[in-house]
C-alpha cells in the first residue's frame, strides 16, 4: 500500500470514467492535431496565395481556403492555439484571484466578507460579455486584455464557489480537530481546506476554459480582441460571415472545431466532477 | 440451505403465521460488484407476537425490514422462496397491489419520525387521511375521523389531543413525533408492524415511555410487531422471541427469556455478557474481538469465525445451516450440531 | 457561594458560574411572536475536575452537555463566569494565546469519520500535532507516530490508509491516539463511543479506560449512556437543559440520587419501571424558577421563584434542589 493511494484511486476512477474518456479523447486528439499540423502543414498561417482564393475543402484544403487563400485548417490549427493560450491565462488568473478572494472571505466571514462579496455580487450582475467589453475599452484592443477580461468574468465565479465551499468546510469536525491542534489560519486554509474543495474548483476551472475560447472569439469576433493576421477562432469566424454565402466552409468549419474542443473540455470536466468528489466515490466504494 | 427445519416448532401451521419468509436474500449492486448482504432469512411472526431483530450496522437488519414491505432500494435484488404477509404473496405483487397492502397489512416506522409526515401540513390533516381510508374501507364512508384521531392519541399518551392535531410536525418534539406516527400507523390497523430503531434517536427517558407503549400495543391490538435494534436490553423490553443478525445472516433465534439466559451463538453470547456487565458495574468489560467483517468481505464459512473465541478448524470449511436447540431455538453455529 | 464548593485548589479544570448564551435562528415566527433573540444553552455552571480524574456529563440531547465540553476547551466564550484550567483563566484568551493552552487539552468526537481529514493519511494525521504543537524533529516523528499507533493498537501499516478505508472502532482509536500525542492533561471525549458498533463498543471503552490509567491523564466523558458514564468515570455532573443539577461520586450517585431528575434518569436503567416520572409540559429555559420544575413531582411554591443555588451535601457532592429526595 502506497502513502498515495486514496490519489491513486482519484486517477483511477478519472481514466476509468467513460465521460472523461471521451473528453480526453478529443482534448489528446486537439493537441495531436495541433501538432501534427504544425509539423506537416505545408502552409504557414499567414501564406497567402491568391491563386487559390475560397476554394472548396479537398486534399489539399481539407478545410478549404479563405479571401486570401490562407489554408483554413492551419489557420484553425493555430488559431486554436492562440485562443487556448488566452483562455488558460485569463482562468488562471481569475481563478487564483477568485479562490483566495473567496477563500478568505468564507473563512473569515464578517465585515470582510460582507463587504467583498457585495463587490463581488456586483460584478456578477453584469451580463458576462458587457463586464468583458467594457474591460476591453478601458485596457484596450489585443489578447493580453482579453486574458484579462476572462480573468474578471471568472473571478466572481470563482470567489463565490471557493466563499461556500471553504464556509461550508470550516464548520467540519476535522478543521475544528486542526483549530485545537494549534494551526494557524493559513495552513488551516491550505493543508485542511484547499485539498477539499480543490474539486469543485478544478471542474469550474475546466469547464471555464471552454468558455474562456466562446467568450474570447466573441470578443475577436467584434474585432476587440486579437488582431488580425494573427489566427484566433474568432478572428477567423468574423472573416468567415462576410463571405459566408459564396464560402461557407470558413465559418462552419471554424465554428465546428470551436464546439468540438469545448465539448471536449466539458466531458473532461465532468468526469474529474465524478472522479473528485469523494461522497460519490465513497458511495461507489 | 436449511429452509426445511425452519418453520418454527411450536407453531399452529403455516396458516397461522401472519407473516411469512423462507429464503429471503438480498443483493446489493455496487460498482458493478454484487453484494450478498441478506442471506437466506427466514421469519415467521404469529398474529400479535413481537419479534426483536437484533444486529450492527450492516448486519441486514434494516434492509430485511425494508423488504418485508417491499422497499427494499432500487439498486437492490430481492429472491425467496415464500414472502407472504398475511396470505397475499409480496413476490409476485404488482405496484398497485403492494401500495394497497402497505399500511393496512404491513406499516413500518423509522427511527426518525420527521420523514414521514409531510412538513407542510398539520397533524390533523394526516389523521385525517389515515382515518377516513380506514372507516371508507370498513364502513364505506369517512366518519368524524377527529374524535378517533383523539382516541388514538390518547391511547399513546398524548394529553392534550386537539393541540396535537393542530400543530405542525416540526412544532413538535421527536418523541412526541414519534407517538403520534405511532397512532397513525396503528389506525391503519396493520396485521404486521416494522419498527426500525423507533427509540434509538429518543433521550432516555422518552425512549422508557415509547418502549412501555409498545408493550400495551401488543395487549391492545392484534398487530405483529418486528422490533429491529442494535440494542440488546431494548429488544428484551419488548420482544416475545429474538432473532440476532450478524453479517447478514440469522445467527440465532429463540424465545426471549431463553436467548437472554442462555444464549448460545459465541457472538449473542458476547453481546449479552458485554450488556450484562455493563449493566453489573464491573471494573473491566468483556470485549468481543476485531470488528464486524464489511458487505465485500469474502467468506468461506462462519461470518463471526475470525472474531469467535470458540473457532475451530471447520469453522471456515462451509456454509453452517441453522440447527435446532431446546424447544423453538435455532442456532448458526457448529458447536450446536445435532441440536 | 462557588469557593466552598471547592475543598481543594487543585483542580485541573474549574468551571466556575459559566453562562453561554447561542443566537436563536430569526425565523419570522419567532421574530413576530417576539421570542428573545438569544437562549441560555448553559447556565451557570459550576464544574471542577481534578488530575486524573474521570468525569461524567450526562444529559440528554439539547442539555448543553456538548456546549460545556466545547466551552471548556474555549471553542466557545463564555457570556458569564471563567474558566480556570491549569491555574490560569483562559476564559477571555484569544485564539493565538489559546493555542499553548490546546496543547494540554484533546477533543474527541462522537464521528471519528468526520474528525478526521479525508485527504490525510493516518500518518499525517498523526504527524500534525507534532509538527505545529511540538516543533518534533522529523526524523523522531516516525517513531512518534509508530509508538502512538502501538498504543491503541493498531497495526502499523495503519498509517498509510485513508480514513474511509478504516472500520468505525479503527477510526476511533486514531482519533484518540491523535488526541494524545502531545501528551495533553485532559481529554474531552464528546459521545465517543455512542457511534460505535455494540460489539465493538467495549473494545475502545475498554482502551480509554487503560490509557487513562497508564496515562494519569483527566478525562470530561460527555455521554447520554448512563451505563458509559457509570463504568468509565469517578465522579457524575448531570446536566438538565443547560444545568447541571447533581455532581456525586459515581457510586453515590447511583446508590442515592438526590435530584428528581436524575431519580427519573436512573429509572430509565432500573427493571423499576413504575418509579418513571412522566413529562408534564414543555420546559422553557428562560423562564424564572427551577428549570426541572414543570416535570418535577416535588415542586414547590418555591421552586417558581429561582433556581435552587447549587450546595454542597457532601464530599464531591453537590446539588441544585429545594426539595430533594432523601
Amino acid at each position: 500500500m502506497t502513502p498515495g493511494r486514496a490519489t491513486g484511486g482519484m486517477w483511477y476512477t478519472f481514466l476509468t470514467n467513460r465521460v472523461a474518456q471521451a473528453g480526453g479523447t478529443i482534448i489528446v486528439s486537439t493537441l495531436m492535431a495541433i501538432l501534427l499540423v504544425r509539423l506537416l502543414s505545408p502552409y504557414g498561417p499567414n501564406e497567402k496565395d491568391y491563386m487559390s482564393i475560397l476554394h472548396m475543402p479537398s486534399l489539399a484544403h481539407p478545410f478549404g481556403t479563405d479571401s486570401f487563400g490562407q489554408d483554413v485548417l492551419t489557420r484553425v490549427v493555430y488559431g486554436a492555439q492562440v485562443s487556448l493560450i488566452i483562455s488558460f491565462g485569463g482562468l488562471i488568473l481569475g481563478g487564483l484571484v477568485g479562490s483566495v478572494i473567496g477563500m478568505a472571505s468564507g473563512f473569515w466571514g464578517g465585515v470582510l466578507d460582507a463587504i467583498t462579496m457585495r463587490f463581488i455580487d456586483l460584478l456578477y450582475s453584469f451580463p458576462t460579455y458587457v463586464l468583458a467589453l467594457c474591460l476591453m475599452l478601458l485596457l484596450g484592443y489585443g489578447s493580453r486584455s482579453v486574458s484579462l477580461a476572462i480573468a474578471l468574468v471568472y473571478v466572481p465565479n470563482f470567489a463565490r464557489l471557493a466563499r461556500s465551499m471553504t464556509a461550508a468546510t470550516r464548520t467540519e469536525n476535522y478543521v475544528t480537530a486542526a483549530r485545537l491542534m494549534g494551526q494557524s489560519p493559513t495552513r488551516i486554509l491550505l493543508r485542511e481546506i484547499l485539498p477539499n474543495i480543490a474539486a469543485p474548483l478544478l471542474v469550474q476551472f475546466s469547464a471555464g476554459l471552454g468558455f474562456g475560447i466562446i467568450l474570447e472569439a466573441g470578443l475577436s469576433f467584434v474585432g476587440l480582441g486579437v488582431q488580425p493576421p494573427t489566427p484566433s477562432l474568432g478572428v477567423m469566424m468574423a472573416d468567415g460571415k462576410d463571405y459566408f454565402q459564396k464560402a461557407p466552409w470558413v465559418l462552419t468549419l471554424t465554428g465546428v472545431s470551436v464546439a468540438w474542443i469545448i465539448l471536449g473540455l466539458n466531458l473532461l470536466g465532468d468526469g474529474l466532477r465524478d472522479a473528485l468528489d469523494p461522497q460519490l466515490r465513497r458511495r461507489l466504494s | 440451505m436449511s429452509n426445511q427445519t425452519l418453520s418454527i416448532a411450536g407453531s399452529a401451521g403455516p396458516s397461522a403465521n401472519v407473516l411469512q419468509v423462507d429464503g429471503l436474500d438480498l443483493f446489493l449492486d455496487a460498482k458493478g460488484r454484487r453484494l450478498h448482504v441478506v442471506r437466506s432469512v427466514d421469519l415467521d411472526l404469529r398474529a400479535s407476537e413481537v419479534l426483536g431483530l437484533i444486529g450492527e450496522s450492516g448486519s441486514g437488519k434494516t434492509l430485511t425490514g425494508l423488504s418485508l414491505l417491499r422497499l427494499e432500494p432500487e439498486h437492490a435484488e430481492i429472491t425467496a422462496r415464500i414472502l407472504r404477509i398475511d396470505g397475499a404473496n409480496l413476490l409476485a405483487a404488482t405496484r398497485a397491489e403492494l401500495r394497497r397492502l402497505r399500511g393496512r397489512k404491513v406499516a413500518m416506522i423509522f427511527q426518525d419520525p420527521v420523514g414521514a409526515f409531510n412538513p407542510a401540513k398539520r397533524i390533523g390533516w394526516h389523521a385525517r387521511q389515515v382515518i377516513s381510508l380506514r372507516s371508507r374501507r370498513t364502513h364505506g364512508r369517512a366518519t368524524g375521523w377527529r374524535a378517533a384521531a383523539l382516541e388514538l392519541l390518547a391511547e399513546m399518551d398524548i394529553p392534550d389531543g386537539q393541540r396535537v392535531l393542530a400543530s405542525f410536525p416540526h412544532q413538535l418534539s421527536g418523541g412526541m413525533l414519534q407517538r403520534v406516527l405511532i397512532a397513525l400507523v396503528l389506525a391503519g390497523e396493520p396485521q404486521v408492524i416494522i419498527a426500525d430503531e423507533p427509540t434509538t434517536n429518543l433521550d432516555n427517558i422518552v425512549e422508557q415511555q415509547i418502549l412501555r407503549l409498545f408493550r400495551k400495543m401488543k395487549r391492545n391490538h392484534g398487530a405483529a410487531f418486528i422490533f429491529i435494534t442494535h440494542d440488546m436490553t431494548v429488544a428484551a423490553a419488548v420482544s416475545d422471541r429474538i432473532a440476532v443478525m450478524y453479517a447478514g445472516e440469522i445467527v440465532e433465534t429463540g424465545p426471549t427469556r431463553e436467548v437472554f439466559e442462555s444464549p448460545r451463538h459465541p457472538y449473542t453470547a458476547g453481546l449479552i455478557r458485554t450488556a450484562r456487565a455493563l449493566q453489573a458495574g464491573v471494573r473491566r468489560l468483556p470485549e468481543i474481538a476485531g470488528e464486524p467483517p464489511g458487505l465485500a468481505t469474502p467468506r468461506t464459512g462462519c461470518a463471526f469465525a475470525r472474531r469467535c473465541p470458540e473457532r475451530m478448524s471447520e469453522c471456515d470449511m462451509g456454509p453452517i445451516a441453522l440447527a435446532r436447540v431446546g424447544a423453538t431455538g435455532q442456532v448458526r453455529c457448529l458447536l450446536y450440531r445435532g441440536g | 457561594m462557588a469557593n466552598d464548593l471547592r475543598a481543594a485548589r487543585s483542580y485541573l479544570v474549574d468551571v466556575q458560574n459559566v453562562t453561554i448564551r447561542f443566537r436563536r435562528k430569526r425565523t419570522l415566527g419567532a421574530i413576530l411572536g417576539n421570542v428573545p433573540a438569544t437562549f441560555r444553552a448553559v447556565a451557570e455552571a459550576d464544574l471542577a475536575i481534578a488530575r486524573q480524574e474521570v468525569v461524567g456529563l450526562v444529559g440528554e440531547s439539547g442539555s448543553g452537555k456538548t456546549t460545556l465540553g466545547r466551552t471548556i476547551l474555549r471553542l466557545y466564550e463564555p457570556d458569564d463566569g471563567s474558566i480556570i484550567f491549569e491555574g490560569k483563566d483562559i476564559t477571555h484568551l484569544r485564539e493565538h494565546q489559546l493555542r499553548n493552552v490546546w496543547r494540554r487539552m484533546a477533543l474527541v468526537f462522537q464521528d471519528p469519520l468526520s474528525s478526521l481529514n479525508p485527504r490525510h493519511t493516518v500518518h499525517a494525521a498523526l504527524a500534525t500535532p507534532l509538527r505545529i504543537g511540538a516543533r518534533v524533529n522529523p526524523r523522531e516523528i516516525d517513531d512518534r507516530v509508530q509508538a502512538a499507533l502501538r498504543r491503541v493498537g493498531l497495526p502499523l501499516d495503519a498509517q498509510a490508509r485513508y480514513p474511509h478505508e478504516l472500520s468505525g472502532g479503527q477510526l476511533q482509536r486514531v482519533a484518540l491516539a491523535r488526541a494524545l500525542m502531545l501528551s495533553p492533561a485532559l481529554v474531552i471525549a464528546d459521545e465517543a463511543v455512542s457511534k460505535l458498533d455494540v460489539s465493538v463498543r467495549s473494545q475502545i471503552l475498554n482502551l480509554f479506560k487503560d490509557l487513562q490509567a497508564e496515562l494519569r491523564i483527566s478525562f470530561l466523558f460527555v455521554t447520554h449512556d448512563l451505563h458509559v458514564a457509570k463504568y468509565i468515570s469517578d465522579r457524575i455532573a448531570v446536566m438538565f437543559f443547560g444545568r447541571i443539577v447533581e455532581t456525586a461520586p459515581t457510586d453515590e450517585l447511583f446508590r442515592a440520587p438526590r435530584h428528581p431528575y436524575t431519580r427519573a434518569l436512573l429509572s430509565t436503567i432500573d427493571d423499576r419501571d413504575d418509579e418513571t416520572v412522566v413529562r408534564r409540559g414543555a420546559v422553557d429555559p428562560d423562564a424564572a424558577g427551577c428549570i426541572y420544575r414543570s416535570q418535577c413531582p416535588r415542586a414547590l411554591a418555591r421552586c417558581r421563584e429561582a433556581h435552587p443555588p447549587t450546595a454542597l451535601i457532601g464530599p464531591g457532592h453537590s446539588l441544585a434542589c429545594y426539595n430533594p429526595s432523601q
